[in-house]
């Protein structure tokens, strides 16, 4: 069954109709919310999915009254176990409906004791004694999985998944009847998502909760809901049963969506992704058109000159790098310690093929961003060795012209769109710098950057603009296009679709792959995302804790994975 | 901890040795102390015999040392322009002023930190805005001018209270008080709210600015979606939050208070120890000069370990070493 | 300049009328100043102007022995007041103005380098800057005032006071320009754009300039039009003490200083009026820099 709208029952555990949630901008009502219905029944898992800009949190915030002015409901009604909510949503916070917020670390107050904080929450809703509060407490956290002797601990003192658990007790402390989990697990590491998910599952099937899964990861979905409503700028676009709606899926964005997303699944290896091209128009909204997924040329060498260069092109030879973060010596003297040395990355080794596409993958802290770093010369290895096509990077005999030679060759795209961009230079400045820099060019650089904009798929108009007037996935393209405007061999991808919706991403990878098979580029890409691995890579190597842990060719690795570590994470990867 | 603890004393005995130095380097340099100690009519010989009983010759180290030596036993020098010990001066004048900048200081404390909090709750309130409106030409009025106007207002036309001076003070040993006679307690009033206002109307609106930040936070958020009263959120947990950075900058402004205590000295000739270096900064004299900037030093480095070993009672992400400061050292 | 006027910022400003009005007063003060020598009747300042018979005029009355007549009235040495006052006011923003350029180019420089560079010569500023602000900079602007004074020999002092109470006052406020600085800097040098220029071989200081400067002035606006407003106190201040502009060049705490002599025998004018411009200007530079952090504070909304 799928179907826009929904009409709800009296067993409806919750039941939203016509909700629309509105914010009056300067220039504009903008409706961030518009027209949405649907119920959560007792007891289930109900997904809310859609990228950025589709209203999801929103629609969160609204059922418990907790959206931030000037935003306000509009119209539509809330009704929560059969009685409207109205301006009473105050009462049912923390009672009936609990939450869950995104990042764990700013959810807790850095001033109290966790254990405080949860009997604090308890005693606020149930009337009990302070020592029955208590052990409600221990019992809470040892239903998440915490240590009750670490109750007095603070928040700075748990790691990322287990501040997140002690939000999952905070939320499920005062027995609310449903729980209200706002991307929960995306700032999470993949390994630790896959555990506080099925917290979440469990939990909730033990108490009869139930709960509405915020997300824009589908692979989240089809593992953790049994009900799906999907989001697609503030419009409710289809709803209902996952597997129905993941198998069979009856609207074109729902269908676009499952077909942008990468997987690992065997017979996608190298196959572009489909793609949701909006219609002209920055940040326009509405239209789409999807592009059906090709299966791309091989993404085995390209050679294209008489060199039939058998020697790789990176070879990376015992890297270790390490931080020094001990205290200064005065205060480590008086209190004992000792000095604390992070192994960021240890002896390790890689070669990558000429025109090849090489991924490191590893969770945070792996040290695969300080690799990409030393591959790419902004940070000097504490020992070991980068080549790159014989030269050694951190040769200090190097002259300042051979150096600047070699810069030219490699470049690097990096993660965050926001901050790869300096926000108060335009964008023809920010591609005729490299142009500067390296004395390409000469006289006709404005040529070159509408060039370099054509290639990433950009207009020569573009050049006037700013960086905050482009989206995301645009800034990205605008990143891309500054990386080859030296004209280099080489490129490092840093997590480059790790902050964009899943729609951008397929256009970014796309973009990303037709660019190696025009130019025969060579790329190290970085990502803690196996299925994006799948799509992109030729050749991977798993990192953990800066220890190289196994490498080989894509299709044998996941499908015959040595270490135990590899095939943890490809068995957490959620899928489709 | 412990270590921080060290590591702060060992901080501030340097800054003070520092002070030191400059008072000392003032005190020595500037001017020749001959000169003004003995006027211009002296003879060659007496000049001569001066600068050996004063040791001017010797290596600066030493002369430093010497004054450092001195100082810690309260020996500041012969003010030139009164020819009195300046140590003696200090003491006469010192507990008019500590009187006054405490009185002014818990008043501002008190005051700015409540007005704060309900400014910063009832944002949208009429009276809040009304207070804050008052607030900013609190902050426009210079110390000088609140003390004239007030003066003008309450002494000359109304005639309530007095004009200047600290009325009639009890002696407690060494101490000198004014606040256990009637007119010592009306002459402290209207320096009180002038020297306090300033400090009141900054600490307000610091509290204020720092309460409105911490309650965006996404944990107060999350407090609220647990179901938590206003009264809770506001008072459980934003209060504390808010508390830490007010402390340090409220124990430096406090220690403003001190350094406009020398205006509103002058404006109500109170008899303390800012009306005498203001005195000694239009005269030149400079024993004086570099007595009081050692007092102040003192007070100042004081406040300013008091702020940062309170750090260490509220904050426990800097008990464990984790490092917030500003000087990232 | 027409993205300015289209802008988000000048649409708040405009919805703002105190902001308004206080930005009107502000220009209205400064060109008064700048024009003083043309707006004004008299210059108060030549003695051979000076008719001691004309003192103690009250405002907009004739004077019994000459029949002048002086908007604001004269003081005792027959001074017309409106006069004063306007060369007063440019002594007051003159010192206040180059106090806060001198402190703010101090300030952008350490901090910019500290937070850059790092490593000892961070360590280094930022030691001066606390054991700076452990002292209330009125304090400081009266020492380096009274040092200095003692440096040089007495026929000197008045004729370079103005000097030196721009250097006290501008050297006592370096600090706040300095952290703002360099907090910002420690912020954008992590960002991913500066690593881009590194690997196009740019050098630190090219960094710094084209890079980081650009986005690091912002909160440095706010910072000024707020000191701007607690020079102009402290100068007042210290004029007011005798230890600022002397009365040869006399600010408008010098005036107070001297009219506060009057006010209890009657001439209060002598006082009211340069205490009243004085409490305009802080005020209005005080409601602009106020509505200029709340707007640029993306976060206060």
């Amino acid at each position: 069954m799928s179907a826009n709208q929904e009409t709800g029952s009296s067993s409806s555990l919750l039941e939203v109709r016509n909700l629309s949630v509105e914010f009056p901008m300067r220039r504009e009502l903008l409706r961030v919310v518009d027209d949405v219905s649907f119920t959560v029944q007792r007891g289930e898992i109900l997904g809310i999915v859609g990228e950025s800009g589709a209203g999801k949190s929103m629609t969160g915030s609204a059922i418990i009254g907790l959206i931030d002015p000037p935003g306000r409901i509009a119209t539509g009604e809330i009704i929560f176990d059969g009685e409207s909510v109205g301006q009473h949503a105050e009462q049912l916070r923390g009672k009936r409906i609990g939450m869950v917020f995104q990042d764990p670390l700013t959810s807790l107050n850095p001033l109290r004791k966790v254990g405080d904080q949860i009997i604090e929450t308890i005693r606020t809703h149930l009337a009990v004694s302070a020592s029955d509060a208590h052990k409600r407490m221990q019992a809470a956290m040892e239903e998440v999985g915490l240590d009750p002797t670490r109750a007095k601990a603070y928040p700075h003192e748990f790691s990322g998944g287990m501040r997140q658990r002690a939000v999952i007790a905070l939320a499920l402390c005062a027995e609310p009847a449903l729980i209200i989990a706002d991307e929960p697990t995306t700032a999470l590491d993949v390994s630790i998502q896959a555990q506080v998910l099925d917290l979440l599952k469990r939990v909730c099937k033990d108490r009869g909760a139930s709960v509405m899964l915020i997300t824009h990861d589908m692979g989240v979905i089809s593992e953790t809901t049994d009900r799906v409503a999907v989001l697609y700028q503030g419009k409710l676009v289809e709803v209902g049963q996952t597997r129905d709606i993941i198998e069979r899926p009856q609207h074109p964005y729902t269908e676009a969506l499952i077909a942008c997303t990468p997987t690992i699944e065997g017979g996608s290896f190298g196959r572009d992704l489909a793609q949701i091209d909006r219609s002209e128009g920055h940040g326009a909204k509405g239209e789409f058109y999807v592009r059906e997924a090709q299966d791309s040329q091989s993404t085995e060498t390209v050679t294209n000159t008489a060199t039939a260069n058998t020697t790789p092109f990176l070879v990376a030879e015992g890297l270790s790098r390490e931080f020094d973060l001990s205290d200064p010596w005065l205060v480590r003297m008086l209190s004992f310690r000792r000095k604390k040395i992070l192994h960021a990355v240890s002896d390790v080794s890689f070669q990558i093929e000429r025109g090849t596409t090489y991924a490191l993958v590893g969770e945070s802290g792996s040290g695969k961003s300080t690799i990409a770093r030393m591959a790419v010369g902004l940070l000097a290895p504490s020992s070991g060795t980068v080549t790159i096509d014989g030269v050694n990077l951190n040769d200090n005999e190097l002259g300042t012209e051979a150096r600047q030679a070699l810069r030219r060759r490699i470049q690097m795209v990096f993660q965050s769109p926001y901050a790869s961009l300096n926000p108060r230079w335009r964008v023809g400045n920010i591609l005729s710098e490299p142009l500067r820099a390296f004395g390409l060019a000469k006289g006709f650089e404005t040529d070159r950057v509408v060039e370099l904009l054509e290639q990433v798929g950009l207009a020569a108009t573009d050049a006037k603009r700013f960086p905050h007037e482009f989206s995301g996935g645009q800034r990205q393209r605008i990143s891309i296009a500054r990386a080859l405007a030296s004209e280099p061999e080489f490129i490092i991808c840093d997590e480059p679709t790790s902050a964009l919706d899943v729609s951008v991403q397929a256009q970014v990878l796309n973009l990303l792959k037709q660019l190696q098979r025009d130019l025969g580029l060579t790329y190290l890409f970085i990502t803690h995302d196996l299925a994006v691995v799948a799509t992109m890579a030729s050749h991977i190597g798993v990192l953990q804790s800066g220890n190289l842990v196994e490498e080989g060719k894509c299709e044998d690795l996941f499908a015959n994975a040595k270490s135990d570590y590899t095939r943890m994470l490809i068995d957490s990867a959620p899928r489709l | 901890m412990f270590a921080t603890v060290i590591r702060r004393l060992g901080q501030s005995i340097v800054v003070l040795a520092i002070v030191a130095l400059i008072a000392f380097l003032i005190f020595r340099y500037v001017g020749d102390p001959v000169e003004n100690l003995l006027g211009q009519e002296a003879t060659v010989a007496d000049r001569i015999e001066l600068r050996e009983r004063l040791g001017l010759d010797n290596p600066w180290y030493e002369q430093y040392t010497d004054f450092v030596v001195r100082a810690l036993q309260f020996d500041f020098g012969i003010s030139y322009r009164t020819g009195l010990p300046v140590s003696d001066m200090i003491a006469h004048r010192l507990p008019a002023t500590l009187e006054l900048a405490f009185v002014s200081a818990t008043f501002a404390l008190v005051l700015g930190v409540v007005l704060g909090i309900y400014t910063a709750i009832h944002r949208q309130g009429w009276l809040a805005q009304l207070i804050l409106s008052t607030s900013l030409i609190g902050v426009s009025l210079p110390t000088f001018l609140i003390g004239i106007l007030l003066i003008w207002i309450f002494a000359v036309e109304l005639g309530w209270l007095p004009s200047f001076g600290r009325g009639d003070t009890v002696e407690i040993g060494w101490w000198s008080t004014g606040l256990l006679s009637a007119s010592g307690l009306k002459s402290l009033v209207l320096p009180t709210i002038t020297l306090g206002l300033f400090q009141m109307t900054l600490i307000m609106r610091l509290v204020r600015a720092e309460m409105l930040e911490v309650l965006r936070q996404d944990y107060i958020r999350f407090a609220r979606a647990r179901g938590l009263s206003d009264r809770v959120v506001n008072f459980g947990h934003a209060l504390k939050n808010t508390l830490v950075p007010v402390i340090t900058i409220a124990g430096l402004q406090l220690g403003g208070i001190v350094a406009f205590a020398i205006v509103t000295e002058t404006v109500f000739q109170w008899p303390g120890v800012g009306l005498m270096f203001i005195n000694a900064v239009y005269f030149v004299d400079i024993p004086v000069m570099s007595a009081y900037l050692l007092l102040v030093g003192l007070v100042f480095v004081v406040i300013n370990l008091i702020v940062d070993l309170s750090y260490l009672v509220i904050d426990p992400r800097i008990r464990d070493g984790i490092n917030r400061g500003n000087t990232g050292g | 300049m027409k993205r300015f006027f289209a802008s988000d910022f000048f649409y708040d400003f405009c919805r703002s009328p105190v902001t308004v009005v206080s930005f009107m007063v502000m220009m209205l003060l400064l060109l008064s100043a700048i024009f003083a020598s043309f707006i004004a009747p008299t210059n108060p300042f030549d003695p051979a102007s000076l008719n001691l018979m004309n003192g103690f005029t009250p405002p907009m009355t004739p004077n019994e022995f000459t029949g002048n007549t002086f908007w604001l009235g004269t003081d005792d040495q027959g001074r017309d007041l409106f006069s004063a006052i306007l060369y007063g006011l440019r002594v007051s923003l003159f010192v206040g103005f180059s106090a806060v350029l001198l402190a703010m180019l101090i300030g952008i420089s350490l901090g910019l380098i500290a937070g850059y560079i790092g490593g000892w010569i961070d360590a280094a500023i930022m030691r001066i800057a606390d054991i700076q602000v452990t002292f209330p900079s009125i304090l400081i602007a009266m020492l380096i005032f009274g040092v200095t004074r003692g440096l040089l020999p007495p026929d000197q002092r008045d004729e370079l006071a103005i000097f030196v109470l721009i250097i006290s006052i501008g050297l006592s406020e370096w600090v706040q320009f300095a952290r703002t600085v360099r907090g910002a800097t420690l912020v954008e040098k992590e960002k991913e754009y500066v690593a881009a220029a590194k690997l196009m071989g740019l050098g630190r200081a090219q960094i710094m300039r084209r890079h980081i400067l650009p986005n690091v002035l912002g909160p440095v606006l706010v910072i000024a039009t707020i000191t701007l407003a607690i020079a102009i106190i402290a100068e007042a201040t210290l004029s007011f003490l005798g230890v600022g502009a002397p009365p040869t060049q006399p600010s408008l705490g010098t005036l107070i200083n001297i009219g506060q002599d009057y006010l209890f025998s009657g001439e209060w004018w002598i006082l009211l009026f340069p205490a009243l411009t004085l409490l305009t200007l802080a005020l209005s530079v005080n409601l602009f820099g106020d509505w200029l952090r709340d707007t640029l504070n993306p976060r206060l909304k």
